[in-house]
């Protein structure tokens, strides 16, 4: 018996190792669409000189927000770092420590996720994808290891599903370029959000957003991303719960939500026409402005 | 709990450990602690359910006492039938019903009548096939003289729910598995690595095999009309493949799992595929199920004594009641049908003992003949799993029909590269480990452990890189 544990424990953690490690170069370093994403905002975050407000969240913010825009309305240095939504709050805090790492100068950290982000499971593969350091790893619980280590296939399928398609992708004005709207009908599915399916534990990594932001002194406001005017219309009370457990973990939050007209629409129900980018930016600005920080103002006070 | 679910290989390792390390002292904890673990492996399916199976056992433990303890053959006989009644009245609802009542239905409307359809909304409780005929091949067993009834319960228990086999097999018999339930186990290294070769083995049927092969075969099957003869035949043979590397994956990985254990299973699959005939296939695939249906159908039956229009009947009753094991569906019940086409002019000609030896045996390739006999083999029972994976009779006949058209010369419109070259190293595999339990039972053993190892990690690697979201198992709706 004992022999035969011993060479099970050899065998497996010569897997864990090689595989493991194997599997997170691939991962950090193939060209599929999402990784090509993060590691263009990694890269952008390395370049920028300096940053007063940074926006962390998915591609409902990719496609809102004109960084540009957004820095001379606010005449404040602001960078756009926006994922997907398959990084979740998850990846927005890797984010947010790594460009944090990089510019310490930061004040404002504004997060932005689509409505129905509450609705969505915990994504450690969006935390496990955007990792940075073994602290970040070190850092989960006991049990959020073992979920981080389940998602170990769903990484290298992903590899797998991606390695073919190893073409960069078009970034567009700080965001992945906008595909036709013929080309993808099924992203305009007009639904109700229901209370029902909000996912309890889907705060877990908003509240290490605030945590952090509030451990090193950064300014955190949270606001939903732009939404179809129906959905948005139809959703009302899943809006005010939702906005409710997210006030729970202790945000600044704008309660206010963006919809977006059906002509305004880019290539999803929660994604602008690109054109129309610098006037949403507008439109968040004016809603933002008052819960934004700069260290003048801090002076004067 | 899938097999292929990361649940499962937590599950897995802890009861491996209780059972060798914390209740190893006694065999009566051992089997206790595999009990609760069978149930608890049973409810993650769903725990309502749970009670069912629960019943399902106290009846047949009980039944089995009463007629041993039998005063006369009469009482004995009343015992039995209580226990087919209830066994098969419980199978009957919560399979079949509906099937009946909604033929039933048409065949009125035939006659230009309307009834109410009185279907019921009832979720098939998983394995109810599998575990309803342990039972039965239990108080058959001592209906004949077979075994003594089982006193204690736990040990009866653990014969019809280890959780190994009991969402799908192999089938057991008390008379194989009981002995070993009840017997002190000993860990045997030998045993032990060959389970676990054997699970992965069997992962890789499931992962790389059927899963892959299925993604062609649900785009070919539910758009068949958009698609030529050529595309239909390759989706015909790749559904083949999916269901053996689906159904034989999850026998090699049940009976894996039981050695880990110290148990040995039945054999349930001895690659089917190389079969010179249709009456070898059926020696070789569903050991457990067909040699079930030959011991407590097809020999009560009278088997193959008497005349020839008995014969005739009994294999055709044992084929028909085999498709409709499968399912409530009419399919099933013509792809059985078909099956006793196949048999039975071997069977009037007495060829169907013909091919009893392994293929080429010692051998590295077969004779054209051997080539032809089991390339024809394998083509009429491709030609049957259409039956078997299509939704209806109509589809069937419109698919094979589809087959036979000009359309048959031209090149498939997809062309499944990645598939192909998985299901031809695949039959490479079994070919050269056909002779063993399983393909890679004795591969690489003579090999340094570096390169041996080096085999069982690129197994590895092709289950994590082809596996998706665990798929279910095609034989859990059975």
């Amino acid at each position: 018996m004992g022999s035969f544990l011993r060479r099970l424990i050899l065998f497996f953690s010569i897997a864990i190792v090689f595989f493991g490690l194997a599997s997170y170069y691939l991962i950090k370093n193939n060209n599929e669409e999402y990784q090509f994403l993060y590691r263009y905002q990694l890269d952008k975050i390395k370049q920028t000189k300096q940053i007063s407000t940074l926006f962390v969240g998915d591609s409902s913010l990719g496609n809102a927000i004109d960084s540009d825009e957004f820095s001379r309305l606010s005449s404040q240095s602001s960078i756009n770092c926006a994922l997907t939504g398959l990084y979740g709050y998850e990846g927005s805090y890797n984010i947010l420590k790594i460009a944090h790492k990089y510019h310490p100068e930061i004040e404002n950290v504004v997060i932005m996720q689509t409505l129905d982000m509450q609705t969505r499971p915990l994504s450690y593969a969006g935390y496990m994808r955007t990792t940075n350091s073994a602290n970040d790893f070190m850092e989960l619980s006991i049990r959020e290891k073992i979920y981080f280590v389940r998602e170990f296939s769903y990484y290298v399928k992903s590899i797998r599903l991606n390695y073919s398609a190893n073409k960069e992708k078009i970034i567009e004005n700080d965001y992945i370029q906008q595909a036709q709207r013929k080309d993808v009908p099924y992203a305009y599915v007009v639904e109700e959000l229901n209370i029902g399916a909000i996912n309890p534990e889907k705060n877990k990594f908003l509240a290490r957003i605030v945590k952090y932001c509030r451990n090193n002194n950064l300014n955190l406001i949270y606001i939903n991303g732009p939404i179809h005017e129906e959905i948005a219309s139809r959703s009302d009370s899943y809006v005010d719960t939702a906005n409710k457990i997210i006030s729970e973990t202790g945000v600044q939050l704008v309660s206010d939500i963006v919809s977006i007209k059906e002509n305004d629409l880019g290539d999803s129900v929660d994604h602008i026409r690109p054109d129309l980018k610098k006037e949403y930016t507008i439109r968040y600005y004016e809603l933002v402005k008052k819960y934004l920080k700069n260290r003048n103002e801090r002076v004067a006070m | 709990m899938l097999f292929n679910s990361i649940n499962f290989a937590i599950f897995l390792p802890i009861v491996f450990v209780l059972h060798w390390f914390v209740a190893n002292r006694s065999q009566k904890l051992q089997n206790f602690l595999l009990l609760v673990a069978s149930y608890f492996f049973y409810a993650c399916w769903d725990y309502r359910f749970l009670f069912l199976l629960i019943f399902s056992t106290l009846l047949d433990y009980l039944t089995g006492i009463k007629m041993y303890q039998a005063e006369n053959q009469r009482i004995k006989k009343i015992w039995l039938w209580l226990s087919i009644s209830i066994n098969l009245g419980f199978l009957g609802i919560f399979k079949y019903y509906n099937f009946f009542v909604s033929s039933f239905t048409e065949a009125i409307s035939q006659f230009g009548l309307s009834v109410n359809s009185w279907t019921l909304e009832v979720i098939l409780p998983v394995g109810i096939s599998f575990y309803t005929f342990h039972g039965l091949s239990y108080v058959f067993d001592i209906y004949n003289d077979k075994i003594k009834s089982e006193k204690n319960f736990i040990d009866y228990a653990v014969f019809v729910s280890f959780f190994p086999l009991l969402v799908a097999g192999p089938i057991e018999r008390a008379t194989h598995l009981l002995p070993q339930i009840k017997a002190k186990r000993f860990f045997e290294y030998s045993k032990a690595v060959d389970g676990l070769k054997q699970i992965l083995w069997g992962l890789f049927k499931k992962i790389v095999i059927a899963d892959q092969c299925s993604v062609y075969v649900n785009m070919v099957f539910d758009n068949y009309t958009d698609y030529s003869g050529s595309t239909l035949i390759l989706g015909a043979v790749f559904f083949a493949f999916q269901i053996y590397g689906d159904f034989s994956g999850y026998s090699d990985i049940a009976i894996g799992t039981a050695r880990l254990f110290g148990i040995g299973l039945l054999r349930n699959f001895a690659f089917p595929y190389f079969s010179l005939d249709i009456a070898e296939f059926w020696r070789r695939w569903h050991i457990s199920l067909s040699s079930w249906f030959k011991d407590y159908l097809y020999i009560p039956l009278g088997g193959s004594r008497g005349g020839t229009w008995k014969k005739v009947r009994n294999t055709a009753i044992i084929f028909l009641v085999s498709g409709f094991w499968h399912g409530a569906n009419w399919t099933f019940i013509v792809w059985g049908a078909l099956n006793a086409a196949y048999f039975l002019p071997l069977l009037l000609t007495n060829k169907n003992r013909n091919n009893l030896e392994i293929v080429a045996h010692g051998k590295y390739l077969p004779t054209i003949r051997d080539a032809m006999s089991m390339l024809s083999t394998f083509g009429l029972t491709v030609m049957a799993w259409i039956f078997f994976r299509s939704i209806s009779v109509r589809q069937a006949i419109d698919y094979i029909t589809g087959i036979f058209s000009i359309s048959v010369f031209s090149m498939p419109e997809e062309k499944p590269l990645t598939v192909l070259v998985l299901v031809g190293i695949f039959v490479i595999m079994e070919w050269i480990g056909r002779e063993q339990q399983y393909a890679i039972a004795n591969l690489g053993a003579r090999w340094k452990m570096p390169l041996r190892w080096g085999m069982y990690y690129a197994i590895v690697v092709a289950i994590f890189w082809f596996g998706d979201k665990g798929q279910p198992f095609i034989y859990f709706q059975f």
